[in-house]
């Protein structure tokens, strides 16, 4: 394959998982993963420093279905809307069939009888599998700008 | 004046329903002279503040910015290596000294006037003392030594410190108490910490809805649907719980190990057989102390808690931003010599809590539910009569009360309007 198309099948991951994730069909969202997966949200401070916490952390598409589980079945939340706006998408290395991309991500939120607010803004440092016949996320950091979230960060980004 | 001793429901008079603390009046939540009355007597009064792990400034001139109340503190490693907390506020004119969250600084000067500061918060220099070619100038008399920074009372438990704004509070194991120091010890046992990482969010409610909601193990059981849904929480679980009898606002809640069986936490007892987590490395700890504790949930008066779930080991700092907002500040933390898949586990089950915590995104939600409910009711009454109507200790293990909550507002009470009862 050459690049220009890599580039457009790498663009077009990027555009489906924001619209799984907004669509809220959080079921299928695992499957934009590999089995064997690194899925990380940290805030900026911590990564600056060499941190690793931070608000969600998996290591295998096992764990992300159990978030999608707790999502839906366990959590108490109110209903919101999100609105993943992707720009910057670009293939930065690959190795192999393992290609390191980065993007930029704002998540805009809207609660009942709220205005819509900017719940976070950040970077991506991914890891994508292309081994299979569909890209696969193997690895997916999300560092976000303000470590200071207005309430509770319920669903990935 | 009749109508400012009844009150009505939008400005209810400032009285408390009963003598016990089985009634706390909504006002306490809401009131603006309350707010400033609680940030005088509490968060700048007699009480410790945690202020952070003393390995995040290991070297002289290393500093961080921290919050007490509404003031920021900057906490200096000195030149003999000892820790200080100084008012983040020029002696000169008040402007905030520093805005950087950590740095490193021979000396703190202001960029305003640069007047400047030692480690220790000492004045050592004014530009201009002298004024130029003979004008201008301080007056003779101008005495350096006077015009320090506020330093306030610190304390470092075994690498977590403590500041305070009121030289006369206790130590900090005359101030919780001997069984409250022994869990705090526990934890800050003398092995070395280190930070995993912070975690911060905002939840628009009052400060103390988060202390009562960690001294209300009768939310857990029906709130938590996550930790009962995969069996990881019974409310019959055996447990300790510790209550400091002279203030009865420091209290432990201690889980036990079962012992017997497979263990506490991988028992999945699941009220829904359809749940199942695949991804079992979640909750699955190792026992690292020489006891069979779990789970340790601590308040320390009036805005600490601190939290052993298993390995992942926790502060959660309050920060009042007003009646009806404020600030959460998770600290995760370990000890310098784990090894690599010790801080695995630390930061695998880091996924219970915080912003994204399978646990904590329900109390996060509801706090602030509670914030919207009560801002408009400030007439109301919230009524705390689970396992009784007084403040004592209840039975050790008795999860189904209210009673440290009850204990809590007898001591507010006291500390607030003890000199007017």
């Amino acid at each position: 394959m050459n690049d220009f198309d890599m580039r457009a099948k790498v663009s077009d991951l990027y555009a489906r998982y924001a619209e799984c994730i907004c669509d809220g069909e959080m079921e299928k969202w695992p499957e934009f993963f590999r089995e064997e997966c690194l899925y990380r949200i940290l805030p900026k401070t911590n990564y600056d420093r060499g941190l690793r916490i931070g608000p969600m952390f998996a290591e295998s598409k096992g764990a992300l279905v159990d978030r999608v589980l707790a999502i839906r079945e366990t959590l108490v939340h109110a209903a919101r809307s999100l609105t993943h706006i992707v720009s910057g998408t670009r293939i930065v290395s690959s190795e192999g069939s393992l290609l390191r991309t980065r993007s930029m991500i704002s998540v805009f939120q809207t609660l009942v009888d709220g205005t819509t607010k900017l719940l976070l803004v950040g970077r991506t440092f991914d890891v994508i599998d292309t081994s299979g016949g569909e890209l696969k996320f193997a690895e997916r950091v999300v560092v976000f700008d303000s470590e200071l979230l207005a309430g509770a960060l319920v669903y990935p980004v | 004046m009749d109508m400012e001793i009844r009150g009505t429901e939008l400005n209810p008079a400032k009285k408390w329903p009963r003598e016990d603390s089985s009634r706390v009046p909504l006002w306490v939540y809401t009131d603006q002279d309350n707010y400033r009355r609680e940030l005088e007597r509490i968060f700048y009064g007699p009480f410790w503040h945690f202020v952070g792990i003393d390995s995040e400034i290991p070297n002289a001139g290393d500093f961080m910015r921290v919050t007490i109340g509404e003031r920021t503190v900057l906490v200096t490693r000195g030149e003999d290596g000892a820790i200080q907390a100084l008012l983040n506020s020029c002696a000169h004119r008040g402007i905030e000294l520093c805005q950087a969250k950590f740095g490193s600084q021979k000396e703190i000067m202001c960029p305003y006037h640069q007047w400047t500061y030692d480690l220790k918060g000492e004045l050592i220099g004014v530009p201009f003392r002298r004024g130029i070619k003979g004008k201008g100038g301080f007056p003779e008399d101008f005495d350096l030594a006077k015009h320090g920074l506020r330093a306030l009372k610190v304390e470092n438990v075994n690498g977590a410190v403590f500041a305070s704004f009121d030289h006369s509070v206790p130590s900090m194991e005359e101030y919780l108490g001997e069984e409250s120091y022994f869990y705090l010890k526990r934890i800050f046992n003398g092995r070395k910490v280190k930070v995993l990482g912070y975690q911060r969010q905002r939840i628009k409610g009052n400060w103390k809805l988060y202390m009562e909601n960690i001294k209300d193990p009768y939310h857990a059981s029906l709130l938590h649907v996550f930790l009962i849904s995969f069996g990881l929480y019974r409310i019959d679980q055996k447990g300790v719980t510790v209550t400091d009898e002279r203030t009865r606002s420091h209290n432990v809640f201690a889980s036990i190990r079962n012992t017997g069986e497979e263990s506490g936490t991988l028992e999945m007892k699941s009220f829904r057989k359809d749940l199942k987590l695949n991804d079992m490395r979640l909750v699955k700890a190792e026992k690292e102390y020489s006891d069979e504790v779990t789970i340790q949930i601590q308040t320390l008066f009036p805005d600490l808690v601190l939290q052993q779930q298993g390995n992942s080991l926790q502060l959660r700092y309050v920060i009042p931003m007003g009646t009806d907002e404020f600030e959460l500040l998770w600290t995760y933390f370990g000890y310098e010599d784990d090894d690599e898949e010790t801080t695995l586990r630390r930061l695998r089950q880091a996924n219970l809590t915080g912003p994204s915590g399978f646990v904590s995104i329900d109390d996060t939600e509801v706090l602030g539910y509670s914030g919207d409910g009560i801002k408009v009711n400030p007439g109301a009454t919230a009524i705390l009569e689970l396992g009784g109507r007084g403040s004592a200790a209840p039975a050790d293990g008795n999860m189904v009360t209210e009673g440290p909550i009850r204990g809590f507002y007898e001591y507010y009470r006291t500390v607030m309007y003890g000199d007017q009862d």
